[in-house]
């Protein structure tokens, strides 16, 4: 053991090979628990015991690096190589990538044929165990989960619904975001509260001056970030706004001629300043998002969003490390009633207000961490004469209730280095609820062998005191949220191999099984319900439930600018209701995503994304039989009695997408310029199936069916980007 | 050198691409060739519809002069074809005192001997009871608000029994708090829920509720609700109108449904007619 008293301060800079700091890379030393980022000058230090070591330099987008030091030592610099075409790659596994996470670069969304535009969210989508298997509905469900239990953070601050256009598209100007860590099997021991992971956001940081704008299909945004300005002070400020909606209005008069055309619109925006000191930093962030949607012919306006605040800073103090975070988000939606037409309306208010604090502990063997957090939340819900569908399947036209929730936790963990290249966590996560302690305990143990060989494998306990009614409608907009006085449960188990090549590529395969002790069904159909009583609805079943599964993921590059990814998830998700184990209706088994990215000249790369999987979980017709239609008294239509839940598949999805991307220099200025089409072979993608037609068809009374609902036609899109 | 070294990246880059695209193409048609795996059903159980009416038809048929009902017995078949069934035995009765009511066959007017994929004419059953009472069995004006009926039907080798109690007739009223105007019909005996809708009954919507406003709209373009009619379903009528994943109700041993109901109608006042009706909240 080394005493505090003989450590000395490693002080050094990391640039790339034009000089310029690189800031937020990770220097850590080599075969212990030190580590720390670099400032946002490219400066760090690192209190160190007088020893040699190694201390490795690692930054997505460049080379790791090493150099060998014997503390004391002279302030080192650090040139880092680029690599950019692993910022190009789907996922990117290792470097900062937490364990048994991936990683998806500001590149990479950039480089993916966009619907519209680049947006984080699709990107996550072509990840290994994430699935959407409605391409309408931009929710994500993380390794065989329900949406609901998908965590969106943005810098550590929880949000609660960052999504634009009726939840098809993400509510992030992805200028403004650097990366977006997808954490499914192992999630950080502050980060508990879902149940199938969480979507790790990070803001955009640079060590040097950065203005973007971008031209879009859909909208037009502007960010920049300006390091050490005033005062210190590094901003980060960005802005998104769309035309859609009076893109929309001027091609519905023209095409159609009438006045009653559905708008959309939205606009987004994050504001960051960060300071930071030789010992610590602190930060302050906003971010907000709305959207409203209108109809031309009526004086209707639904609007939507959420507006986060939040503050964090780091302190470091020896050996010791306290970190502090706290932040309010509210999201709400509204629609008043314009009289006297009609009493329609709808409030829903949810305030989320969390802090947190913890102090960590590293050393050459072992690292600790204690914290504990507070959750308080706060939902306000009405809605009157809502149709039906409007939020989720079973909802009812009307409700209204109150809900408040205070969880207070601790937690705890210590990690251990047992042997060269073996280290071990263990950990627990108490939260008090209600009156009552839930456990939430965690281990995980990675093994780094034979060079660039890991295994890791980690189990814990998670607890989830939220539920939606249940999955929610295509083109439904913000959810109606219940606070839960006992919480959902899930254990999750996995294990992963991972090799990385530090020229040719890398894969990974992970297995993973999950446990569901605590699903919530809703019980009862309520679309009839003008006026849901809060003393009785929503009430929830309790239902066990599983998840089990196992990805793939191959990377390799080819030459300077090609890479081909492939990524395979094989996954069933099966829950309990009525005694009997169905799967759910996000049940897709199989689902391969190829990305490839090609140089076409010195300017052009060509990049072809192909997307395959299930078809959507159906429940086939059990039998038929006749009920009268009150808005036709006169026939008794056929209705199709449903089988056995979700036991059948609609036919396999398909599409391909294709993207041309010029990339040139003028000036000082970056540009690019991207052509891209959606579903270029036009493929048809069946989300469900109206019976009737379908029947029809087999009766030879009409033509082939044609599914009720299909997935995206061709859409095609151009880019322009500017930087400087 | 430098010209031969690029040429060469290309030549790569192009057998990539050809190699890339062979690939995507030979996987995209591989899941091409995946079957759908959606079944047609078949099943030769038996399927019932009667619904009772204590006053003029409601559901299931058009307002008729003598208020004869239709009932259907099918088999169910497959989900294009369902063919007429016939019963050796097609008994109902009345739970009090174990009357018998005259059910009988009839004949059909459809050529296509039962129902094709679309479905069927309500008033095209293979089973009637008529109007008016005779001295050997009841008849459809012997059908009572808050009466109970069983059913008893035998049809090769199924048999299916069912109970059913009429509700009380709705009764309209118009009430008027303020500037607001709504028609209010209170819980009705014996009825789980409504269909509820202006004259015509061509557009009605199930409810639970028991009121609805009556607003003045001048952009809603529809003529005035001049006439509004209530039809009060029994647990059953009302649990396989509301569930479309109900199969069956008030039955036991087949298909369908054996439920009832009765219906009223108001005459809106001239000075209340509305525009525009809505399902409303007090308050």
């Amino acid at each position: 053991m080394h005493s505090v008293g003989a450590q000395a301060a490693l002080r050094g800079s990391v640039t790339d090979t034009a000089g310029k700091p690189i800031a937020d890379a990770t220097v850590s030393v080599d075969g212990a628990y030190w580590q720390t980022t670099t400032r946002s000058d490219g400066s760090f230090e690192l209190v160190l015991p007088p020893k040699n070591w190694l201390i490795r330099f690692r930054r997505i987008g460049f080379a790791p690096d090493s150099i060998a030091v014997t503390i004391p030592a002279d302030p080192i610099t650090i040139r880092l190589i680029p690599r950019t075409l692993e910022l190009k790659a789907v996922s990117v596994v290792g470097e900062r990538t937490p364990a048994l996470g991936q990683t998806v670069t500001l590149s990479t969304v950039r480089q993916v044929p966009p619907l519209g535009e680049p947006d984080i969210f699709r990107a996550v989508m072509l990840l290994p165990g994430v699935s959407q298997p409605d391409e309408l509905k931009g929710r994500i469900h993380l390794a065989g989960g329900s949406s609901d239990e998908t965590g969106v953070r943005l810098d550590g601050h929880p949000l609660q619904d960052p999504f634009h256009l009726l939840g098809v598209l993400g509510a992030f100007n992805v200028a403004a975001l650097e990366r977006a860590d997808v954490l499914i099997h192992h999630v950080p021991i502050d980060a508990d509260g879902r149940l199938s992971g969480i979507i790790s956001l990070e803001s955009r940081r640079s060590a040097v001056p950065v203005t973007e704008a971008v031209l879009g299909v859909l909208s037009s945004g502007a960010s920049t970030v300006r390091p050490e300005g005033f005062g210190g002070v590094t901003i980060l400020a960005s802005a998104r706004v769309t035309y859609l909606d009076k893109f929309i209005k001027l091609l519905g008069h023209r095409t159609f001629g009438g006045d009653d055309i559905t708008l959309l619109g939205y606009h987004d925006f994050i504001l960051r300043a960060d300071k930071a000191w030789t010992l610590g930093n602190l930060e302050a962030i906003t971010f907000s998002t709305n959207d409203h949607m209108a109809s031309s012919g009526s004086p209707f306006v639904y609007s939507w969003g959420e507006t986060l605040w939040g503050l964090k800073g780091e302190r470091t103090m020896g050996a010791w490390r306290l970190n502090v975070r706290t932040s309010l988000n509210r999201a709400g939606s509204d629609l008043a009633p314009v009289p006297p037409r009609s009493v329609q309306e709808v409030r829903l208010r949810s305030d989320w207000t969390s802090g947190e604090l913890s102090l960590s502990r590293a050393s050459d063997l072992w690292m600790s961490t204690v914290g504990l957090e507070i959750d308080a939340r706060r939902t306000n819900q009405l809605w009157v004469d809502s149709p039906s569908g409007f939020f989720t399947p079973r909802a009812p036209g009307g409700f209204e209730g109150r809900q408040r929730q205070t969880l207070p936790a601790l937690f705890g963990e210590l990690s251990r280095a047992l042997a060269a290249g073996l280290s071990s966590t263990a950990g627990v996560h108490v939260t008090r609820a209600y009156g009552e302690t839930f456990l939430a305990p965690r281990a995980l143990l990675e093994w780094t062998f034979l060079g660039n060989h890991k295994v890791a494998f980690s189990a814990e306990r998670r607890h989830q005191f939220d539920t939606e009614l249940e999955e929610p409608s295509e083109g439904s907009g913000r959810q109606p949220l219940f606070l839960l006085s006992r919480p959902r449960v899930a254990d999750v188990a996995a294990v992963a191999l991972s090799n990385r090549v530090e020229k040719g590529g890398e894969w990974q395969i992970v297995s993973f099984a999950k446990r569901y002790k605590d699903r919530t069904s809703l019980v009862g159909d309520h679309r009839f319900e003008q006026n849901a009583d809060p003393s009785t609805f929503p009430e929830f079943e309790r239902i066990p439930g599983y998840s089990v599964g196992a990805t793939g993921t191959i990377t390799r590059r080819l030459g300077d600018r090609s890479l081909v990814q492939a990524a395979y998830t094989y996954q069933r998700t099966r829950e309990r209701l009525d005694g009997v184990y169905t799967a759910t209706e996000w049940d897709a088994p199989h689902a391969l995503n190829i990305f490839v990215t090609l140089p076409v000249s010195r300017r052009w790369s060509f990049n072809v994304l192909s997307q395959l999987h299930s078809g959507a979980a159906t429940t086939p017709v059990g039998v038929r039989v006749f009920a009268p239609d009150p808005t036709n008294q006169l026939f008794l239509p056929s209705r199709y009695v449903p089988g056995l839940r979700n036991s059948a598949h609609l036919t396999p999805y398909r599409r391909t997408d294709i993207g041309l991307r010029r990339e040139w220099k003028r000036g000082k200025a970056d540009l690019a310029f991207s052509f891209q089409a959606i579903n270029v072979l036009a493929q048809t993608n069946a989300l469900e199936y109206d019976w009737a037609s379908f029947f029809c068809a087999e009766a030879g009374k009409c033509k082939a069916a044609k599914p009720a609902r299909s997935g995206l036609p061709i859409l095609p899109s151009i880019g322009f980007e500017i930087r400087w | 050198m430098v010209a031969n070294a690029r040429g060469r990246r290309r030549t790569h880059s192009h057998r990539f691409l050809l190699g890339a695209a062979a690939a995507l193409a030979g996987v995209q048609s591989i899941s091409a060739c995946a079957k759908d795996s959606t079944l047609t059903p078949v099943s030769d159980a038996p399927f019932v519809f009667v619904v009772l009416t204590s006053s003029q038809a409601p559901i299931g048929g058009p307002p008729q002069a003598d208020s004869s009902i239709i009932g259907l017995l099918l088999t169910v078949g497959s989900p294009i074809s369902s063919p007429f069934r016939r019963a050796e035995r097609f008994e109902m009765r009345r739970a009090s005192d174990g009357a018998l009511f005259g059910w009988a066959e009839r004949t059909p007017s459809s050529s296509t001997g039962g129902a094709d994929y679309r479905g069927i004419r309500s008033s095209d059953g293979n089973y009637l009871l008529n109007h008016v009472t005779s001295p050997s069995a009841l008849g459809s004006d012997s059908i009572r608000p808050l009466e109970s009926y069983t059913l008893t039907i035998d049809t090769q080798g199924s048999r299916i029994t069912g109970v059913t109690t009429v509700p009380a007739i709705p009764q309209l009223r118009v009430v008027v708090e303020g500037t607001r105007r709504f028609i209010v019909w209170g819980r009705v005996s014996g009825a789980a829920g409504y269909i509820q809708g202006p004259s015509g009954f061509f557009q009605g919507f199930l409810t639970a509720d028991t009121l609805i406003e009556l607003r003045s709209d001048p952009q809603f373009a529809s003529p005035p609700i001049t006439q509004f009619g209530v039809i009060a379903l029994d647990t059953n009528a009302f649990r396989y109108l509301s569930d479309t994943t109900r199969a069956s109700a008030g039955l036991v041993g087949g298909f369908g449904l054996f439920g009832a109901a009765s219906a009223a109608t108001i005459t809106v006042p001239s000075q209340y007619h509305g525009t525009h009706y809505v399902a409303a909240r007090r308050g």
